[in-house]
């Protein structure tokens, strides 16, 4: 796969591949095995990285789960980034943060980088 | 007028209304207050018109910095890299940078150890203003935080936890382009009724026999003379650290220390520390830079900007002063944060953005572990008892670093200004720590000798005629550059002095 990966090529490519292939126990969730392209094109490998470094200081999956539920069922990229927005801002607003690659960001930016980073490794 | 106290012969008399020990920045002011009300006034500078390694070897001492948790740090140079004793002091090599302290500041919280001032900021008031005008810059208000009229982009919405700081630059410093600060010293040394005596080192204060006065003062020339002075009014201005050492050197009378009643002197001593990692300390703004105008209050030649914790979020978290400077735009993230920061920017619809140098600083509270001591087996070239810094942060501020930065964090999220970058705990802050030059609470000021070693007016308890200006009477310190407030508290000084000496 190609080092950066964007919206349609993550779909050309889960298409193909049919079954995902869950690598990580942690990962594993029950919604449909996806992810969208909404933020555009992003590093594959970074994101795998802030995903990991999520996953390893957070046990929660299913809040992970939600946001790549949201992912996949999107049909209306910026409804969806509005909501995404929308509980950032409640992150923040609760003081929900975590630090990523010596980062605060929140805690549902955190759930993004391992949804993502699960269609990373399912490719 | 400038004396050579070298050129004495040996065993001379100097006598005066009022002698200053000083001739930095507090000493010089109060000369030309005290001058201008008629009094006479003999300043004693320990060094020359410029800087000597000689004499700035009398600074020489061991230090150590160090923290709950945390790594012990060696820095005996700080010592002598710090302060500057020549004519004007450190204010040959102040950065000009000037901030009053906080109404908080002078209040008493209960959750801070030793603190509060027997002062207010509303009484400190009219002296911020006259400093500002010695300093030629605009007055800050008292509530200097809510920059009244001024738009907040940062934090547009919600509670004001962090706000801008103001902080003014002043030409009347050492270190600026187009220094003034030669016309600072001049005015002082030219006045009529000032005389300066360059390397008059002060070596001991002699008490009356009922250790109530201070009799005279011993002075040692690094030639080999020795001279005695004598007056009505003492005032000590030789610096955060140096006022101490004195104090707890001259203890013939006072076994402890003249003024060290509840052996506080020397303790409590605090500076400012810069908190950043080189390279992994800045804010990525998911807004164009111009959302920082506002806060570049006074318009230095480069964007200087300073938010902090408001008052009401230190009272909140019960915590301290906490600041984030944002200097200066730098490159931009690769890697792991340059995504993390896309996804940001994507959810925020930033169009623009900038990442900012950034450090750190966070209030130092009053310690008793954090000290001021003399090792008594080793001397200076005066013979005088070489000085131990062990300056200590406490768990007071280092374990409210992480809460105040995540809120500061959580802050720039929730008003879709930015991100935060840092990362460790409160363990690693003494090693990410860099002092500033700033010396404070060695002669802590306090209603009552039982918690302090001057009054509310710098005289030193218990004894009637010796005063003590500078930043090492500040029993907290905050975060703002002490320079400004220890004028402010010169000018009260002069004030309460000028009705208490006959012309």
């Amino acid at each position: 796969m190609n080092k950066h990966m964007d919206r349609r090529g993550l779909l050309r490519l889960l298409a193909g591949l049919g079954a995902a292939v869950v690598v990580d126990q942690r990962l594993a969730f029950g919604a449909s095995a996806t992810c969208s392209g909404v933020f555009g094109e992003l590093d594959e490998a970074a994101i795998a990285e802030l995903g990991r470094e999520y996953l390893s200081q957070r046990s929660d999956a299913a809040a992970v789960d939600a946001i790549a539920k949201l992912l996949a069922e999107s049909q209306d990229e910026a409804k969806t980034l509005e909501q995404l927005r929308a509980r950032v801002l409640a992150d923040f607003t609760a003081g929900r943060i975590v630090n990523l690659a010596g980062w605060f960001v929140s805690e549902t930016e955190g759930c993004v980088f391992a949804a993502l980073s699960r269609c990373a490794s399912e490719v | 007028m400038l004396l050579d106290a070298e050129q004495l012969e040996d065993g001379a008399l100097l006598e005066a209304k009022v002698i200053i020990a000083g001739g930095g920045m507090a000493g010089l002011l109060l000369a030309r207050q005290l001058g201008d009300a008629g009094i006479d006034v003999l300043v004693l500078e320990s060094g020359g018109q410029s800087q000597d390694a000689r004499v700035q070897s009398m600074y020489a001492g061991k230090m150590t910095l160090g923290g709950p948790s945390n790594s012990q740090r060696t820095m005996d140079g700080y010592l002598i890299a710090s302060r500057v004793r020549c004519l004007g002091g450190s204010g040959n090599v102040w950065g000009g940078k000037c901030a009053p302290l906080d109404p908080l500041d002078f209040e008493r919280r209960d959750w801070i150890a030793h603190s509060g001032w027997p002062l207010t900021r509303s009484t400190m008031q009219p002296f911020y203003d006259r400093a500002c005008d010695v300093l030629e810059l605009p007055h800050f208000s008292v509530d200097a935080q809510a920059m009244t009229g001024a738009p907040e982009p940062l934090f547009a919405s919600g509670p004001r936890r962090f706000t801008a700081r103001p902080r003014g630059y002043t030409r009347c410093s050492g270190a600026v382009a187009n220094s003034t600060y030669q016309d600072y010293k001049v005015a002082a040394a030219n006045h009529e009724r000032v005389r300066i005596y360059l390397k008059a080192n002060l070596t001991r204060i002699e008490m009356s026999e009922d250790g109530e006065r201070v009799a005279a003062l011993d002075v040692r020339c690094l030639n080999g003379r020795t001279h005695r002075a004598r007056a009505h009014t003492y005032i000590l201005a030789m610096g955060g650290i140096e006022n101490a050492r004195l104090l707890l050197a001259s203890s013939d009378v006072h076994r402890n220390g003249i003024g060290n009643h509840s052996d506080w002197l020397g303790r409590g001593f605090q500076g400012h520390a810069v908190i950043e990692k080189e390279g992994q300390t800045s804010v990525q703004l998911l807004r164009n830079s111009a959302v920082l105008a506002p806060f570049d209050v006074m318009n230095r030649s480069k964007v200087h900007i300073v938010l902090g914790a408001s008052d009401d979020t230190q009272r909140a978290l019960r915590g301290v002063n906490f600041t984030v400077t944002l200097p200066r735009a730098i490159g931009a993230v690769t890697g792991a944060p340059a995504a993390a920061l896309a996804v940001a920017k994507k959810l925020a619809s930033a169009s623009t953005s900038e990442r900012r140098e950034a450090y750190f600083m966070i209030e130092h509270t009053p310690n008793r572990e954090s000290r001021l001591s003399l090792i008594r087996d080793e001397l200076d070239e005066l013979q005088m008892p070489r000085v131990r810094l062990d300056m200590r942060f406490g768990a007071a501020e280092l374990d409210r670093f992480m809460p105040t930065l995540a809120m500061f964090a959580s802050e720039l999220g929730r008003c879709e200004a930015g991100r935060v970058q840092w990362r460790g705990g409160a363990e690693d802050l003494v090693a990410s720590m860099s002092l500033s030059r700033h010396h404070m609470g060695a002669t802590r000021m306090a209603v009552s000798a039982k918690s302090g070693v001057v009054d509310e007016h710098c005289r030193v308890h218990g004894v009637q005629n010796l005063y003590v200006a500078g930043s090492s009477v500040f029993p907290t310190s905050g975060i703002a550059n002490p320079t400004l407030t220890l004028l402010a508290l010169a000018l009260r000084l002069s004030d309460h002095l000028r009705g208490r000496i006959s012309t």
